[in-house]
């Protein structure tokens, strides 16, 4: 907030102000006339046209605004008119006067054409006082607005009450007023003197004034010197996602957002311009109001698909996306560099709703919809099965009899059963619902909501995800306008049950053989040995209970109009409470089995209190922004795991009575950080503007004497488009920024105490005393991970700013690589944490594009484009070659590559696979040809995108808006050639891909010939570089059409708001790639495809 | 650190506003206190540990079962090991880790060689001896500790200096230091044991009451009996004779008269067994007993140096029959899952043995026939019929590998003792066998994590 410190005479003010210089205010006011049912009837003849005035006041109810100097200018009419609409009437009375008019809220307001007004000389334009009351459309003043002269050195910005004043300014200067969420207006002064002037400022529409927050403050694009991208609560409703993260993706350039798999609650991996980090995190920073946001998954039973957390506990799905205002994504040092030490992978600001002023208003939103998974790779049918397993027996030279083929032999071969389709091909609904209360007064509002998600699961049985919460958000501020008090708080409690085999039916589609007996001739469940039966597996479940708590509380007194001091307090907790069982159902009855489960629960907790003082003037022409502060921060987490066993009765396996305790583990780690921090911005006349962040932590994860680290950056920024010579030579382009920012941020994403030397117990008693053991090994010295950032930018408008492009390069390095460092093993350990001299560069290219193509009559289209080109590559690395990374990273790659065979293809004669003997010593070894390691895989190819991006549009007309979303990523895969060809051929089922395989001399296929039993050139395939490919996809992401209710429907209902839409996600997906959906095909196991959903809702508002 | 934050003067009369007083007395408070965090409570700081009887007890209960977590109840036992690349086992299944043992052909990648395991525990006893220096405990529970830690120390370094030779000698826990040490001689390994074990004696006590009554902590017998053993490895016979002599003359411990008894708990001949707890049994004979198909057996040449009547080859051999094939198998162990056995690592047996050969050496011509006739008794066997010094040494050679087989590290540690590993393995093994194959490689990624670190001869 911008104060003056000075205070005017508001009485003196209000004195002088003069009819003309309304005028001029409400001219500004871009207000359409409405055509409606005024209708007019008037006869007259060389009329005064004062008296038609009156008229027509009387018949409408319309007041005319005016100088009556002006009327003095005025023509006699003469006009018939018969229930005439008021429009044709204004229109004939004005024919030929030397007024124009516009009609304001039920006032007709005259001024003189613009070619009757006298030019006044500007050399001889007297300098003048002036004073003015900035105020928004509802009249409230505007504190902290930029009032400066235009092409002159002069500004200023309003006091608390919004007024300002110049001393002396040219008679016919030009004011230019802006305020951060505003539509800036120029103002004449026109040759008053002593000119005292009201000026209304709009809520802004343009983008590039929209309000974004940042860290500690808000900006716009306009104004900011770095790169924050925001996605607002409207995108967001657009979207049926049950995870918020989930609906940034496509939108954002530069982020890339990958969901695990399609159960509900799946982990999102979020990754801002590329992976940083070797061995820390690369998970961007969270702040939700302000709280620091844990990303991890609070749940310590290890439900796995595929090695990758199913991540029910996943701390970002406790958030409802209904409660989200905006999400900004920041990017590069200057935006992030204020979060300091955590700041190395971006930040992501999750900002929920606030209380709208008002009368209360209800807010009710209701959906529901259904889900399949979208898109699988075919497993074979029964016919197809025993082809391939007779191929194979012959090309091993078996015979098939119940030895080598039981499952010919002995198995009823006319059955058949699509399991895959079985397991994942079910569909899943979701019932969303959301009511939210608001209203208030200036001093007091508030806004309180509810929303509640119920989701089904594409898996059979009885797994479901269920999510209910509220949100609190209440905002006081005292009668003197000084203290202000606003709390955001919300409580989620999500409940889910999951079946605990789930990792069974696409990692091992190839043991669901279609005519496999899965229930004998009685009923009961098959089981052959070694052969796990799936349906059976499936009656273990997990059960995840998982609630979360968030408080934030802002207080602020303004000390001074230009200072005021803040306090932030924040507390966070989120529990996980778990039961994980493996009744004997599930088990196969040979092995004597009971019942087992396992009990955990855990919570991390955060308090957070950060005192800042923000101080706002001018200095030397220009505005001049401080902040300091300070956060004190603390973590808790603390967690217990029970197993136990030996249940024989599987209805009570959720209690922990009937079983016997086994293997007993806890944890429990404290996290401290503390921080200074400051930022200085300087805004020179919107021309240039310079942008200053400090920040120094501490934080407990380091050792005494490295606890602390400074981090800092400088951002500039140069707003051409506001030099009078582009101005002049360059009208087309309304808007133009050169923007350059470099600086640092840290990375502490590491364990807890890794700097101590401790001690653990051992899992059991050495006899029956007690016994613990080092546990780990210590390292004082380690430090933060640094990832310096430099970034430029040029930020375009064209034609009033319906084109708006964005284009941004980037080069970040991330150094002082935080790793588990390897030590020879005679230290006693074979690794610590520790810095490693090795860099990882990210470099890449971002380009936006926001075009509003057609605004005409109530036709409104609009496009949005994004594109981001990354590159990632390990700069160096001293000492790979005798690091744990000597098989994984080659220095000048980029870190994602796999490293394989080279596959040659299949040899036409002999059906067998032929890979590349790299390093000619005869032999082919499972290592790396790279880092002096002797072995023949090389770069098979990488899973991070070559680019990616996404197209958008909405289009509107009338009550009808449709929007849509198309993403495309260009990227390489793990395809299912690399998951299960090796055993294809055997007793496993395969893929329909797997088909094409050699079968006879001079046979020219991509796979190589199958085999009954092992043998090294199925296993070489599938170890060699055809198991990458390409991944690429085009996928209509999102698509929403909504109709909104027409206002006399919703009068006659007493709504104030009313609305239909129809949703989807992920709805057509076009790609080339041989597995299942291409978005998983990052992970190397084959994961539940993403869903494909649609869903219809209702919104409407009291 | 910027302790002072400079406000400008109007705004100073304002500190009494509570938020500028916290802010004020946060930037002088110096911000170091903010990020100490209290001590972990699930695990705790070594300092803690030592700070403690209790918890420095556990501490050193923790190197025994990391002795028997890391080295013993694993795949890689010097049983198992040893047995293979000298000429006690074979693996009937083939096994890669084991296959390189079996054919004298370690691949310096190999995973069960058998370093990091010791140093790992070396590791728990320098921790313990450090603690230990500057804890503000009872002086006789430090020097107890203190003498139990030297006592396990050297028991690594006894195993590593035999398996490797020249090897680092870390005494600290300085990673630092210890991560690009390089190998010492021998006798610098010898007389760190030596030493270690010297230091223990006079602060072990005599009997088990540190350990509840259970033979499962050293003692200042246990102490005696491996320092015995570890003269007899370096040729000093006196020595060897005068502390073996005082082990079996301490009247603490006595020849079982049954030996199907080998491993059960605290039997009266065992000096030193490391301790399973409850529900917990010895992995070493699940890789010998044989239920379905053989596992670990015995070879040809041991089954053929029984003497016939030896109630060793009856109670310590059994056989069982796989696909109408008689196989042989150790059955020093009886079970296989928990039960009433502990693991011996030091027994009387041996001492007798350590004096037997020391007297021969020392030309005692009656003293070596009496305490290797002791023995023979025990087996159902004939007093032996050496009766000069040569003969005397082949026959406590024998006697060696028969009471000892699969125990220990025995045979193949007294092969390359005696110098009769080339004689010897070159028969059994034939063109297997290299003389550089007498020391193991040294693990391929310490060697290229520590450029200090040479390699053995051979590999």
């Amino acid at each position: 907030m911008v104060l003056t410190a000075y205070c005017p005479k508001l009485n003196q003010l209000l004195r002088t102000m003069k009819l003309t210089t309304i005028m001029i205010l409400v001219g500004l006011l871009q207000v359409n006339a409405n055509g409606n049912a005024q209708s007019v009837t008037l006869s007259v003849k060389n009329t005064p046209l004062v008296k038609v005035f009156q008229s027509i006041e009387k018949q409408t109810g319309y007041l005319f605004w005016y100088d009556h100097q002006l009327l003095e200018k005025a023509r006699p009419i003469t006009v018939t008119l018969k229930n005439s609409p008021l429009e044709t009437a204004l229109y004939e009375c004005f024919k030929g006067q030397p007024f124009t008019y516009e009609v304001v809220n039920k006032t007709v307001v005259l001024q003189l054409k613009k070619d009757h007004v006298s030019p006044i000389p500007i050399a001889t334009s007297p300098v003048i006082p002036i004073r003015g009351h900035v105020i928004n459309d509802n009249g409230a003043p505007l504190a902290g607005a930029t009032v400066s002269v235009k092409g002159r050195n002069q500004s200023t910005a309003t006091d608390q009450n919004g007024y300002f004043e110049f001393a002396d300014i040219s008679g016919t200067a030009i004011l230019q007023v802006s305020n951060i969420g505003y539509e800036a207006q120029e103002v004449q002064i026109s040759g008053r003197s002593n000119a005292s002037i009201t000026i209304i400022l709009k809520r802004s529409i343009n983008k590039l004034d929209e309000v974004k927050v940042i860290g500690y403050g808000t900006t716009t694009q306009r104004q900011s010197t770095g790169n924050i991208s925001k996605v607002s609560s409207d995108v967001i409703a657009q979207q049926p996602v049950t995870n918020p993260l989930q609906a940034l993706s496509g939108r954002v350039a530069g982020l890339q957002v990958i969901q695990a798999n399609g159960l509900p609650g799946a982990p999102i991996s979020v990754q801002i311009r590329g992976r940083n980090s070797i061995a820390a995190g690369n998970e961007p920073l969270y702040v939700i109001d302000g709280v620091p946001f844990t990303a991890a998954a609070v749940e310590r039973l290890g439900g796995t698909n595929g090695g990758a957390s199913m991540g029910v506990g996943s701390p970002m799905n406790t958030i409802a996306p209904s409660d989200i205002e905006s999400i900004e994504v920041l990017k590069d040092a200057d935006a992030t560099a204020i979060y300091g030490s955590r700041a190395a992978n971006g930040v992501i600001l999750v900002t929920t709703k606030k209380g709208k002023l008002g009368k209360t208003s209800l807010d009710l939103n209701i959906s529901r919809g259904g889900g399949t998974v979208t898109r699988v790779a075919n497993a074979l049918n029964t016919a197809e099965y025993i082809k391939v397993r007779k191929d194979a027996l012959q090309n091993s030279g078996l015979p098939i009899n119940v030895t080598n083929a039981a499952d010919l032999v002995s198995w009823d071969t006319t059955q058949y059963t699509d399991w895959q389709d079985w397991f994942i091909g079910n569909t899943a609904n979701i019932t969303e619902a959301a009511i939210n209360l608001t209203g208030g007064t200036q001093q007091l509002n508030y806004l309180l909501s509810g929303a509640y998600h119920d989701e089904t699961t594409i898996l059979p049985g009885d797994n479901k995800f269920g999510r209910a919460n509220v949100h609190l958000s209440l905002r006081q501020l005292s009668s003197d306008k000084k203290f202000s008090l606003q709390l955001n708080s919300f409580y989620t409690s999500s409940n889910s049950r999951l079946s605990g085999s789930i990792n069974g039916p696409l990692i091992n589609i190839d043991r669901n053989i279609p005519h496999y007996p899965i229930y004998t001739s009685q009923g009961a469940y098959n089981w052959i040995s070694n052969r796990p039966n799936q349906i059976a597996e499936l009656n273990s479940y997990r059960k995840t209970k998982l609630e979360n708590l968030n408080v934030s509380l802002a207080l602020q007194y303004k000390i001074l109009p230009a200072l005021i001091i803040k306090a932030n307090l924040g507390y966070n907790k989120i529990n996980s409470d778990q039961v994980g069982v493996s009744p004997i159902t599930s088990q196969d009855p040979a092995t004597n089995p009971t019942g087992n489960s396992a009990f955990a629960n855990q919570y991390v907790q955060t308090y957070l209190f950060e005192p800042l003082l923000t101080y706002t003037n001018m200095l030397a022409k220009g505005r001049i922004e401080l902040l300091a502060g300070s956060t004190i921060q603390q973590n808790k987490t603390r967690g217990q795991t029970v197993g136990l066993s030996g249940y024989t009765n599987d209805l009570l396996l959720e209690s922990m009575n009937y079983g016997i305790v086994g293997n007993r583990s806890s944890t429990s780690t404290d996290y401290r950080y503390m921080s200074l921090f400051g930022r200085l911005n300087y805004n020179w006349h919107n021309k240039y503007i310079l942008n200053l962040n400090f920040r120094r932590d501490g934080s407990s994860r380091f050792g005494p004497g490295k606890q602390f680290g400074n981090f800092g950056s400088i951002g500039a920024a140069w707003l051409f488009s506001n030099e009078s010579f582009i101005n002049n030579t360059l009208p087309i382009v309304s808007y133009g920024k050169l923007r350059v920012s470099y600086g640092t941020a840290g990375n502490d994403g590491i364990g807890d105490y890794r700097y101590l030397n401790l001690y653990a117990s051992t899992p059991v008693n050495y006899g029956s005393m007690q016994a613990i053991a080092p546990s780990q090994i210590a390292n004082p010295v380690f430090q933060w991970e640094v990832n310096k950032k430099l970034e430029a930018a040029i930020e375009l408008g064209f034609l009033q700013d319906r084109f708006l492009l964005n284009l941004s390069w980037y080069r970040n390095r991330c150094g002082n690589q935080l790793v588990g460092y390897a030590l020879p093993s005679i230290t006693g350990f074979t690794s610590y944490t520790a810095n490693l001299p090795a860099v990882v560069e990210n470099t890449g290219i971002e380009i936006d594009l926001t075009t509003t193509n057609i605004q005409s009559g109530g036709f409104k289209w609009g496009t949005y484009l994004n594109l981001s080109i990354p590159r990632n590559k390990l700069l160096s690395y001293p000492g790979i070659e005798g690091s744990s990374y000597a098989n994984t990273y080659v220095v000048g790659k980029s870190l994602s590559i796999v490293q394989r065979f080279n596959y040659e293809g299949v040899d036409p004669q002999t059906g067998l696979t032929a890979i590349t003997d790299v390093n000619r010593d005869g032999v082919f070894t499972q290592k790396s040809f790279y880092n002096g390691q002797g072995g023949d895989y090389v770069i098979a190819g990488q899973t991070a995108p070559d680019w990616f991006g996404g197209l958008g549009n909405t289009v509107t007309y009338k009550g009808f808006e449709l929007n849509f979303l198309f993403q495309y990523t260009k990227q390489q895969g793990y395809n299912v050639y690399g998951s299960s060809y090796s055993v294809f051929g055997r007793i496993f089922n395969g893929y329909q891909y797997y088909l094409d395989y050699w079968k006879e001399p001079g046979d020219k296929t991509v796979l190589p010939k199958v085999f009954a039993g092992s043998n090294t050139s199925q296993s070489q395939f599938t170890n060699s570089s055809a198991g990458i490919s390409d991944a690429s996809f085009l996928r209509l992401k999102n698509v929403s059409i909504s109709y909104s209710f027409p206002q006399k429907w919703l009068q006659a209902v007493k709504m104030t708001t009313g609305s239909i839409y129809l949703q989807g996600q992920n709805l057509l997906t076009a790609t080339n790639f041989k597995g299942h959906d291409p978005e998983t095909a990052g992970n190397s196991t084959l994961m539940i495809p993403p869903l494909k959903f649609i869903s219809l809702g209702i919104r409407c508002s009291f | 650190m910027k302790k002072q934050f400079y406000i400008q003067s109007p705004i100073r009369s304002l500190m009494s506003f509570p938020i500028i007083a916290v802010l004020y007395l946060i930037l002088n408070t110096g911000c170091s206190k903010f990020v100490e965090v209290d001590n972990v409570t699930d695990q705790l700081l070594n300092t803690q540990v030592f700070s403690s009887q209790a918890t420095a007890n556990s501490a050193i209960n923790g190197i025994y079962r990391g002795l028997r977590d890391k080295v013993y109840n694993t795949g890689a036992t010097p049983v198992l090991l040893t047995g293979l690349t000298s000429d006690e086992l074979y693996n009937f299944t083939s096994d890669a880790s084991w296959d390189d043992y079996r054919s004298n052909n370690i691949q310096t990648n190999n995973n069960y060689i058998p370093w990091s395991s010791y140093y790992a525990v070396v590791y728990q006893c320098n921790a313990a001896i450090e603690g230990l220096s500057e804890s503000p405990i009872p002086q006789q529970y430090k020097a107890l500790y203190t003498a139990e830690a030297k006592f396990l120390r050297a028991f690594c370094y006894f195993h590593l200096v035999n398996y490797f030779g020249p090897v680092p000698l870390i005494l600290t826990t300085d990673v630092t230091k210890n991560a690009n040490a390089s190998r010492k001689p021998v006798g610098d390994v010898y007389s760190l044991i030596v030493n270690d074990l010297t230091e223990a004696i006079p602060d072990l006590p005599n009997d088990y009451n540190h350990a509840g009554g259970e033979r499962i902590r050293a003692n200042v017998w246990a102490a005696k009996a491996l320092l015995a053993r570890v003269y007899l490895y370096q040729n000093n016979w006196s020595k060897a004779a005068t502390v073996a002599g005082e082990v079996i003359n301490s009247s603490k411990y006595g020849l079982l008269s049954n030996i199907d008894s080998f491993a059960v708990r605290n039997n009266r001949e065992s000096i030193f067994q490391y301790a399973n707890t409850s529900g917990e049994g010895n992995s070493e004979p699940t890789r010998f007993i044989f239920t379905v198909g053989p596992g670990v057996l015995v070879t040809p040449t041991l089954l053929g140096a029984f003497e016939t009547d030896d109630i060793r080859k009856t109670k310590w051999i059994k056989s069982g029959v796989y696909q109408s094939q008689t196989y042989y198998y150790p059955f020093k162990f009886k079970i296989t899952g928990p039960g009433n056995e502990y693991y011996p690592l030091l027994r009387l047996a041996e001492q007798y043995l350590i004096r037997a050969e020391a007297k021969a050496q020392l030309d005692d011509i009656s003293g070596a026939q009496s305490d290797l006739d002791t023995l023979r008794t025990r087996a159902g066997l004939p007093n032996t019929t050496a009766n000069d010094k040569p003969s005397l040494l082949l026959a406590v050679e024998h006697e060696r590998q028969i009471e000892l087989f699969a125990e220990g590290a025995h045979r193949w540690f007294d092969l390359k003792r005696t110098e009769k590993i080339d004689a010897v393995l070159s028969v059994v093994k034939g063109s297997n066998w290299q003389s550089s194959d007498a020391l193991y490689p040294i693990p391929l990624s310490d060697v290229t994590k520590n450029p200090n670190l040479t390699q053995n001869d051979g590999y």
